[in-house]
């Protein structure tokens, strides 16, 4: 509802006057559309443009890698200035939440005035009107607008998500993000269609809390598992090697389940890759698995690239399954294959009031379309020759659909005084 | 089955095709006789009428055959491929025109839910029709049939609503016995958005919902959901120029051909931009 524009009485200060403004400003209809059409804009803006993959956050080095190595690419000299308008990672830009915030405050003062012009207009003595599900309706839709946007920014803001939490069989990982959470991936199950495409894939695991367990379950997709505010989903999966580094007098440097989830292109074909980090030794070991079969089977071989101190350079050598194989000091073998397990790990504590935001819109919209009330004013005056008109009109002056029932309503007069 | 359910859509598209021609052919002797009865109801068509009618009803229920052995042989409903959508799209779209013809006795909205619908048939036809084998992500009956239900019912509401915008576009610029009076359309099409704008929220909802379950997030900016959301915004828009500022007449049609360009964008949009709908 817009407050019409009238002229500031002298006795108020700038400041009172600055404010009047701004909420008149706030006030527009006009404005609104505006955000909307903004929105939207942004909206479109993230179809159409490449984005950064979730999990990225902008500024960071993965970020710079990837508009280097991904943006670049396709837009060229037009890079910078597109990651200058944050166009790569639209959702998370400042502008983008700005105008979400804007439009919550354009919402909040609306529906303000909305409510002070209905109680002004109960005032004189009328009788107070009863509880009608149109009005109750238009507020619970804006209110829910509100409470939408207040989710999706305490999520955004407060919240952290994980998309690639990866461990392999056998192994535990902590979460991180200060939950004092690890996960243990006991073991992971995967079925195919006949087509061989997926048909289920299930993780068994154990959670840990400061390294006490405090649940333990199965995580498939459409199934996550949750534990205290940190939810896990199935996400992903993959082939894994069983790896063991060895160093000076045969000291244990790495021994475990390594995920191989990255690819390597050499060839027609890629290769699917991990890394072992072992920075007490300053080595960087990358794993690739050259010819992986299924888990079990015994013609399996991998490649190892191995890095000191980065020094720049990888020294690769080739392993079968079951091998060992010394190397300028090293002892590494390949003890056999498995799988890994993708998830997404998130917090999200404006999760709630996402959902309560949508049944409150739903049932706000249902309230206000399809139980709409509708007032009409009539006015009862006599004529100079002593003949009574009746003037009836609706009580909203843009109400679309007042028309058919004030033809009943007319109809009606007119057959009881005809009757008469 | 399978020969049973390619002859049910041969069928169908034979029957829709049929009224169409009907359709047409209604619209010629209207036009011929200078259409000087109310619209869809003039005594000189009648029999046309009623075998377009009946071919209408033929067509949709050889749909419906379509998508109830759909579910026989899959287990679950025909909405996890673009071939099952286009049918459920169809089967929503001839749905409204009859319901259209029914409530407002408009036989051109009729028709042109009938077009529209033997074009997505159509465009089903040129896809693979065998069954595919069902991600684990749509593994979950019931939100993957009230998700792209209540798609269905919106994209045939709005569907609705476009059809009456763009008669209403081209009554105000010529008289045509065969269309009401400019304001009835105003009125129908209103009332299409308002169903549709209802069944469009409830299947972000429910997308948004399912999405938390199978994906661990409930937006995550996908070229669907995002064109969904556009979509979603324009006939906000829609509503509140109607309702706030007494929009009515040419610039509300305008905006609701715009929201139905978008509803097209979201629909058609996975062949484009890829994204977790792709499927």
């Amino acid at each position: 509802m817009e407050i019409k524009h009238r002229k500031f009485p002298r006795a108020l200060s700038f400041f009172s006057k600055l404010g009047l403004r701004v909420w008149r400003l706030f006030s527009s209809l006009q404005l609104a559309v505006i955000l909307v059409l903004a929105l939207s804009a942004f909206g479109l803006a993230s179809i159409l443009v490449i984005q950064a993959p979730s999990g990225i956050a902008a500024g960071s080095r993965e970020y710079a890698l990837w508009i280097e190595n991904v943006a670049r690419m396709r837009f060229g000299d037009l890079t910078g200035f597109m990651a200058f308008l944050r166009l790569f990672d639209v959702t998370h830009s400042p502008l983008f939440i700005f105008t979400g915030i804007l439009l919550a405050v354009n919402i909040i003062i609306c529906s303000v005035n909305r409510w002070k012009a209905r109680m002004g207009a109960l005032s004189g003595g009328q009788v107070r009107r009863p509880f009608k599900f149109y009005q109750a309706g238009i507020y619970f839709i804006h209110l829910s607008i509100i409470i939408l946007i207040a989710g999706f920014l305490a999520g955004n803001y407060f919240g952290f998500r994980n998309p690639s939490f990866i461990v392999s069989e056998g192994m535990t990982r902590e979460v991180g993000y200060g939950t004092n959470l690890s996960l243990r991936l006991e073991s992971f199950e995967d079925e195919y269609w006949a087509d061989g495409t997926p048909r289920d894939y299930r993780s068994r695991v154990v959670i840990y809390e400061g390294g006490s367990e405090v649940k333990r379950g199965l995580i498939r997709v459409n199934e996550p598992l949750a534990c205290r505010d940190v939810r896990f989903y199935q996400s992903s999966f993959g082939p894994a090697a069983s790896i063991e580094v060895r160093g000076d007098g045969s000291r244990q440097l790495y021994s475990g389940s390594v995920a191989l989830p990255m690819q390597m292109k050499d060839g027609p074909s890629p290769y699917p890759m991990g890394i072992i980090n072992i920075p007490d030794a300053g080595l960087i070991i990358y794993v690739v698995g050259s010819e992986l079969d299924n888990p079990g089977r015994g013609n399996s071989r991998i490649d190892l690239g191995i890095s000191r101190d980065n020094a720049g350079s990888i020294k690769w050598i080739s392993l079968g399954r079951g091998e060992y194989r010394d190397f300028e000091g090293l002892k590494l073998g390949f003890t056999g294959t498995g799988q890994y397990s993708g998830f997404q790990v998130s917090r999200d504590p404006g999760i709630n009031l996402i959902w309560t935001g949508s049944c409150l819109f739903l049932l706000g919209l249902g309230m206000a379309f399809f139980f709409r009330d509708r007032r009409l004013s009539a006015v009862l005056r006599r004529e100079g020759d002593g003949r009574y008109t009746i003037l009836i009109k609706p009580a909203a002056s843009k109400d679309p659909g007042a028309d058919s029932e004030l033809q009943e309503i007319t109809g009606a007069l007119h057959r009881q005084q005809e009757d008469s | 089955m399978t020969g049973f359910v390619t002859m049910s859509f041969l069928l169908a598209i034979i029957f829709l095709g049929l009224s169409v021609l009907l359709s047409a052919c209604y619209f010629i002797i209207n036009a011929r006789h200078a259409g000087k009865g109310s619209p869809g109801t003039s005594g000189a068509q009648k029999p046309v009428l009623y075998l377009l009618l009946i071919a209408a009803i033929a067509g949709w229920a050889f749909i419906t055959e379509v998508i109830l052995a759909r579910i026989i042989v899959t287990g679950h409903g025909p909405f996890s491929s673009m071939y099952e959508f286009s049918i459920a799209f169809s089967w929503g779209i001839v749905a409204a025109g009859l319901l259209l013809w029914w409530r407002y006795r408009i036989l051109a909205l009729g028709a042109f839910g009938f077009v529209l619908a033997l074009a997505l048939l159509l465009f089903a036809g040129t896809m693979p029709s065998q069954p595919s084998s069902l991600a684990p992500a749509l593994q979950q009956s019931f939100l993957l049939s009230a998700h792209v239900t209540a798609a269905v019912i919106a994209y045939a509401a709005f569907a609705a609503g476009f059809g009456s915008a763009v008669f209403y576009l081209i009554r105000i610029h010529r008289t045509a016995g065969w269309l009401p009076e400019p304001d009835r359309l105003d009125k129908i099409s209103y009332q299409a958005v308002v169903v549709g704008f209802f069944f469009i929220t409830l299947v972000i909802v429910l997308g948004a919902f399912w999405a938390d379950i199978a994906w661990g997030t409930y937006w995550s900016w996908d070229p669907k959901e995002t064109a969904s959301l556009v979509t979603w915004l324009i006939y906000a828009g829609y509503l509140h120029a109607r309702l706030m500022r007494g929009w009515r007449g040419t610039k509300t049609a305008i905006l609701i051909i715009v929201g139905f360009l978008a509803v097209l964008l979201t629909y058609f949009g996975n062949y484009f931009f890829g994204g977790l709908h792709s499927y």
